[in-house]
């Protein structure tokens, strides 16, 4: 071949190229170096034990600042203290996400310095972290997406219209199992003294009203919600729960409910057809019933991605009629223990290796497209009426 | 519906659908700016071979939603009927990009761009280099510092 595809083209190749094939490409020639190293370095999403360490020796052992391109940075397993926070800062200088995951202390005086050093910071993500209650001041405003992964020190009035610290999120992942039962090390003097150990073990995990009502009224800008871990169990119906057509969040896009199992039929459906702006919808144990899938096939013009696990009571047919009736943009649906299978749907080529299907049925965008298809072609509704 | 009229590289003329044409948003421009014309549109970047596998894939995806959508955008997914439409030989496949590139046409750029990305996936240094014909320009010595600088991602 004599010549070659243009530079803007070559780069959104490579955009579409993960970590280890990025890599293999900086090693091609100096062209694709230039371009690909930073896009390799952009992007950090480590999930292995020791990666965390191998990214900081490479970080302080290289000739270039390769650190000025890091954007998200995610070193899982990787145990974040004053020192390595105060190590990042000298080596990265534009960071938009960061996953912080220590079982230790951040100090406040640290976690300023991080917050004024990254302006730019959008996305902070803070995993069983002990936080203080002057924590929560320093987080005002810049951040857009917040992530509170069983962290202990979570006041009930964290997202308050007082303090509006918060009120900027717009994306909210939080699962906050462990507020109201700090970690057993921390609290053993205490317990000793008052003897009543075994009583704080069994409390409830309650989230305060005011909380939530917080969530409701302050939050209001919210895209993204995510409710994990056993204190959804309580939250959820407390804040779905609504008898008519209650607009919360107007710009909700993904709504991902880990344990919605008192969440009831009618609350989900009123609660759908006030937000048309969903696409991206995730429950586990949803009590629901095909009339709730009809809703989002009607409801939800801008649906993509839609999984179930545990919700026993839908049938394949209200899948199908999902898939069929449904967005033009939808192109994920995965259920899970919901006894529909692969095989309810003659469209996904099957070979299966094991002797029983999974529980499960995985219909990916080229299934989906050819039922909305045969649909449009009338093929279907033929098959239905002789069924 | 009225039609337009365009002219491919090596003088072939082409009659199309004006929605099916318009898909490519430098005609559209040009459409809007020349406004109805009787006279072809030329096309000296486009060779009759690759303007016609590009009008087909225009036809095909005529009433296609526009979409915006990064996510949609970035996954390597690639449609059945677009994974038939890019089974060509080597030489086409990067005519049809350069094409949508010059025709400014995002979406068949973007499946263009996915199928060169699905052929590096995989593949080592050398294969890459071997797919499009690059001269190995690093001394062993500047291979393996860029190799031991980034480390962290070599595994997997």
């Amino acid at each position: 071949m004599d010549r070659f595809l243009p530079t803007e083209v070559v780069y959104s190749i490579f955009q579409h190229l993960q970590k280890k094939d990025r890599f293999t490409c900086t090693l091609v020639n100096q062209w694709f170096y230039a371009m690909v190293n930073p896009l390799l370095w952009r992007t950090i999403w480590m999930t292995s034990s020791d990666s965390g360490k191998k990214v900081f020796d490479c970080l302080v052992a290289a000739r270039h600042p390769v650190g000025q391109h890091i954007r998200p940075l995610h070193l899982e397993y990787f145990t974040w203290t004053d020192d390595s926070l105060s190590l990042l800062m000298t080596h990265v200088g534009a960071l938009e996400e960061l996953w912080l995951h220590f079982p230790k202390i951040v100090s406040d005086q640290v976690m300023q310095q991080l917050l004024r050093q990254y302006p730019n910071l959008k996305l902070l993500h803070l995993g069983r972290c002990s936080l203080t209650p002057s924590t929560w001041d320093l987080l005002g405003g810049q951040l857009k997406t917040l992530h509170l992964d069983r962290c202990t020190g979570v006041p009930p009035d964290i997202f308050s219209s007082s303090t509006r610290a918060l009120s900027q999120v717009e994306e909210l992942w939080i699962n906050l199992d462990e507020i109201y039962n700090p970690p057993p090390d921390k609290e053993d003097d205490e317990e000793e003294e008052e003897d009543n150990g075994d009583d704080e073990q069994e409390k409830d995990w309650v989230m305060e009203d005011e909380t939530i009502a917080d969530m409701k009224h302050v939050l209001n800008g919210l895209t993204f919600l995510q409710l994990a871990g056993r204190f959804s169990v309580d939250v959820v119906p407390r804040l779905f729960t609504t008898t008519a057509m209650v607009v919360v969040w107007p710009n909700l896009t993904t709504l991902i409910l880990d344990e919605c199992e008192s969440l009831d039929n009618d609350s989900l459906i009123a609660f759908l057809q006030s937000h048309p702006k969903l696409h991206t919808l995730y429950f586990c144990r949803s009590p629901m019933v095909d009339t709730v899938l009809d809703t989002m096939a009607t409801c939800l013009p801008d649906l993509s991605s839609l999984k179930l696990r545990y919700s026993r009571q839908i049938t394949y047919h209200g899948l199908r009629r999902l898939v069929q009736r449904g967005s033009s943009r939808l192109r994920d649906v995965f259920v899970q223990n919901c006894m529909i299978y692969d095989n309810h749907f003659p469209e996904i080529n099957i070979n299966w290796a094991m002797p029983e299907p999974p529980d499960e049925a995985w219909l990916k965008l080229n299934t989906i497209r050819k039922i909305q298809q045969d649909f449009r072609q009338g093929i279907d509704s033929q098959q239905e009426q002789q069924q | 519906m009225s039609n337009v009229r365009l002219l491919s590289s090596d003088n072939e003329e082409f009659v199309v659908q004006k929605e099916v044409a318009e898909r490519s948003v430098l005609i559209k421009n040009m459409l809007e700016d020349v406004g109805e014309t009787d006279s072809a549109i030329p096309l000296p970047n486009v060779t009759a071979k690759v303007l016609k596998k590009v009008i087909e894939w225009c036809d095909h995806h005529s009433s296609d939603p526009v979409t915006t959508d990064e996510t949609e955008r970035r996954t390597t997914d690639i449609d059945e009927w677009d994974q038939k439409f890019m089974e060509v030989d080597q030489e086409t496949l990067f005519d049809i990009i350069l094409a949508a590139n010059y025709l400014d046409i995002k979406p068949l750029l973007d499946v263009g761009c996915k199928t060169v990305a699905n052929m590096i996936k995989g593949k080592t240094a050398e294969e890459i280099r071997k797919i499009f014909n690059i001269v190995n320009d690093f001394t062993p010595e500047e291979e393996a510092q860029i190799r031991k600088e980034n480390e962290w991602a070599e595994d997997r």
